[in-house]
């Protein structure tokens, strides 16, 4: 019986071992010219949010720029600052963090001032030590046009929002979507449900949904993380409508899912990488916005998913609610009209 | 505003689905422990059988006759797979605790860790996705009018129209009352729970309850993992089960573990998720007061449930 169960734990271990050894990939002294870059994400790849979208922009860089990024997975809070220490002692040029907790960038920067750091996404402090490099993605002007399109497009007048939690990062979003909803349609009503900080509880987003459909909104802006999963399945089954998030999300579920807010941590992840490889990395902290291409629509980068499958009276509507996004979008981008930022402002009244 | 303006039928509907998995896994925790073998591993169990739901579900649907026949059919397979493959779980732990004697809450800790990322590592390597997987072809488990009892007002919205694993979830907690509370076997399975050597001495088969518990509370997780994946909704994300499993022990504690007390206490849980977001709809209250709700109200419950309890213990010792 023992020899059967050493048996047994040999073969476990050989068909163990290729599993999970293959995680790591070490980097050779042969590319020693090329400048060498990591990135660590805060969880696994396939959030299909921020993790997918830097992942997107290591991608682009290792095929088009002289440099070798290696990605970084990491399972947890926990990990994070092991990984951050690991990609320090191996010596890379550049160590990118994507959404890790900002005090702790902050002290391996100034723990190891020769040490370039940089965050393409989420860190959100504007006193940052010389070495680090910090993009912040402003989502609310984005949300703001998605929030234009649920106000000319709802049928009943109600509109949600399921957010993942009421914190000032999830509340940019939310805030920028109800002022747009209210901007186009003065008399709707707009609803928010917080998760409790629950981002991959699809069940409860699902819920969630289902109870502010069932309170008769229409269009519901899903603002959860991979809750927001349930959220989509919730406007397909029942026949209503969603706004997607972080990704373009329209074709999960075709016809049902009006636009989605894209936020294009790819093209931060590699507008820093470029900076670095030309000489141009500046530590300090900087917001990309509307104007810069980091945020935006699906619409506008060409998807017309919902035009091509939605149902016919909201399809109708679609050319009216792009002509009053494009009116809007010059407006803010002239500087004519100001969406309200949760992250710097103090609640607006008319937002109350 | 008056009460019932805020707890609709809508809301009970959604507490008894959000209930749902949470009660099946507190009737298992119940009866582990009532059986003296504590099973943590629930979490786990129900995260890998959500992914085994939804992944035979697919292979079922798109590469057997039956399933691209009958799409309906291939989901109710998918189940009972997934039953089967929980049951599976429950017969491993059974058996490394009898044979081995390994210590189940280090097993326990092992399985929820591997659950996590097992599911994930095959998704990547099999589906080539890591967060989220989900197959258009797959159907959902379709929602079944209850004959007569639907019929009537207002109690048939509430007691129809669910899938086939909500009305499981109520036949085994009827079944598991009935077993402990009138059956033989059932006073076995208590004996064991309270003093093995006792048990031993008058001749009960330690084993067979200890099997028969784990194999159970399997299969119930198993349930819970496909109401989730293929029940509820139609896709499998990562760490599925959200603490879920973690919460069906706590429920079975709650109700003493009791399968009625579980069942309600499951029950409750459920209430509260749907009771917070229907308050945020409702009322002007700020969501991080309603949030903490559910915890508090936990608290309020279990003190005055325990508070009886210790009245009554002392009742019967005064008596």
């Amino acid at each position: 019986m023992k020899r059967l169960a050493l048996i047994v734990l040999l073969v476990l271990s050989f068909i163990a071992f290729p599993l999970f050894a293959g995680g790591s990939s070490e980097s050779t002294d042969a590319e020693d010219d090329l400048v060498t870059v990591a990135v660590v994400i805060p969880s696994p790849l396939g959030d299909r949010s921020f993790c997918d979208s830097a992942n997107e922009g290591v991608i682009r860089a290792n095929a088009e720029l002289p440099v070798k990024v290696d990605l970084i997975e990491t399972q947890g809070v926990h990990e994070h600052e092991t990984a951050m220490r690991g990609a320090i002692n191996r010596g890379y040029d550049l160590i990118m963090g994507v959404g890790l907790d900002t005090q702790m960038m902050i002290d391996l920067a100034n723990e190891y001032p020769d040490q370039a750091f940089a965050s393409p996404s989420e860190l959100s402090e504007t006193n940052l030590p010389p070495n680090l490099k910090s993009l912040l993605i402003n989502v609310n002007k984005s949300s703001f046009l998605a929030g234009l399109i649920a106000g000319v497009m709802t049928e009943t007048g109600k509109v949600g929002c399921v957010a993942g939690g009421d914190a000032p990062g999830i509340n940019q979003f939310y805030y920028g979507f109800k002022q747009g909803v209210l901007e186009a349609n003065p008399d709707a009503e707009v609803y928010v449900n917080y998760l409790g900080f629950d981002f991959s509880n699809p069940t409860l987003g699902m819920e969630s949904a289902v109870a502010l459909y069932n309170e008769g909104c229409d269009i519901i802006y899903a603002v959860c993380g991979l809750s927001g999963e349930g959220v989509l399945q919730a406007a397909a089954e029942t026949g209503n409508f969603a706004i997607g998030v972080d990704t373009v999300q329209d074709e999960f579920y075709p016809g049902s899912i009006i636009t989605s807010v894209i936020k294009r941590v790819d093209n931060s992840t590699y507008q820093i990488i470029e900076d670095y490889v030309n000489g141009d990395f500046e530590g300090g902290f900087e917001t990309l916005d509307l104007e810069d291409g980091a945020t935006g629509i699906s619409w506008d980068v060409g998807y017309t998913t919902f035009e091509d499958n939605g149902p016919d009276f909201m399809v109708a509507k679609v050319p009216d609610a792009k002509a009053l996004v494009e009116e809007y979008k010059e407006k803010i981008l002239a500087g004519e009209y100001e969406v309200y930022d949760a992250l710097t402002m103090p609640l607006w009244d008319s937002l109350r | 505003m008056n009460i019932f303006d805020i707890i609709t039928i809508n809301v009970l509907q959604s507490a008894i689905r959000l209930a749902t998995p949470i009660i099946l896994a507190a009737l298992g925790a119940a009866l582990c422990n009532k059986a003296g073998v504590l099973n943590l591993g629930i979490d786990g169990f129900i995260t890998m059988s959500a992914f085994v739901a939804i992944v035979s579900t697919y292979l079922i649907r798109n590469f057997t006759a039956i399933g691209m026949m009958h799409p309906v059919l291939a989901t109710f397979l998918g189940v009972l797979i997934t039953a089967l493959f929980g049951g599976l779980l429950g017969l491993i732990y059974a058996f490394l605790k009898d044979r081995f004697n390994v210590d189940l809450v280090v097993l326990s800790i092992a399985t929820n860790m591997l659950a996590l990322e097992i599911t994930v590592y095959i998704m990547r390597a099999v589906f080539h996705q890591s967060g989220t997987w989900s197959d258009s072809s797959i159907v959902q488990l379709p929602s079944i009018e209850l004959p007569l009892i639907s019929s009537i007002p207002v109690l048939g919205d509430l007691l129809s129209g669910y899938n086939i694993i909500v009305y499981l979830s109520w036949i085994f907690a009827v079944l598991l009352i009935v077993l402990m509370k009138k059956t033989k076997w059932g006073r076995y399975i208590t004996a064991v729970g309270e003093n093995r050597d006792a048990a031993v001495s008058v001749g009960i088969s330690v084993t067979k309850v200890r099997y028969f518990a784990l194999i159970l509370s399997g299969v119930l997780s198993g349930l819970a993992g496909a109401f989730l994946s293929v029940g509820h909704l139609t896709l499998f994300t990562r760490d599925m089960s959200a603490g879920r499993g973690w919460l069906g022990n706590a429920a079975a504690l709650f109700g003493f573990n009791n399968p009625g007390g579980a069942f309600a206490a499951g029950l409750f849980f459920g209430f509260a998720d749907a009771l917070a977001l229907r308050l945020q709809n409702v009322t002007k209250i700020p969501s991080y007061i309603i949030q903490v709700m559910p915890y508090v109200l936990t608290i309020v419950i279990l003190s005055i449930v325990s508070y009886k309890a210790l009245r009554d213990r002392r009742k019967r010792k005064a008596a």
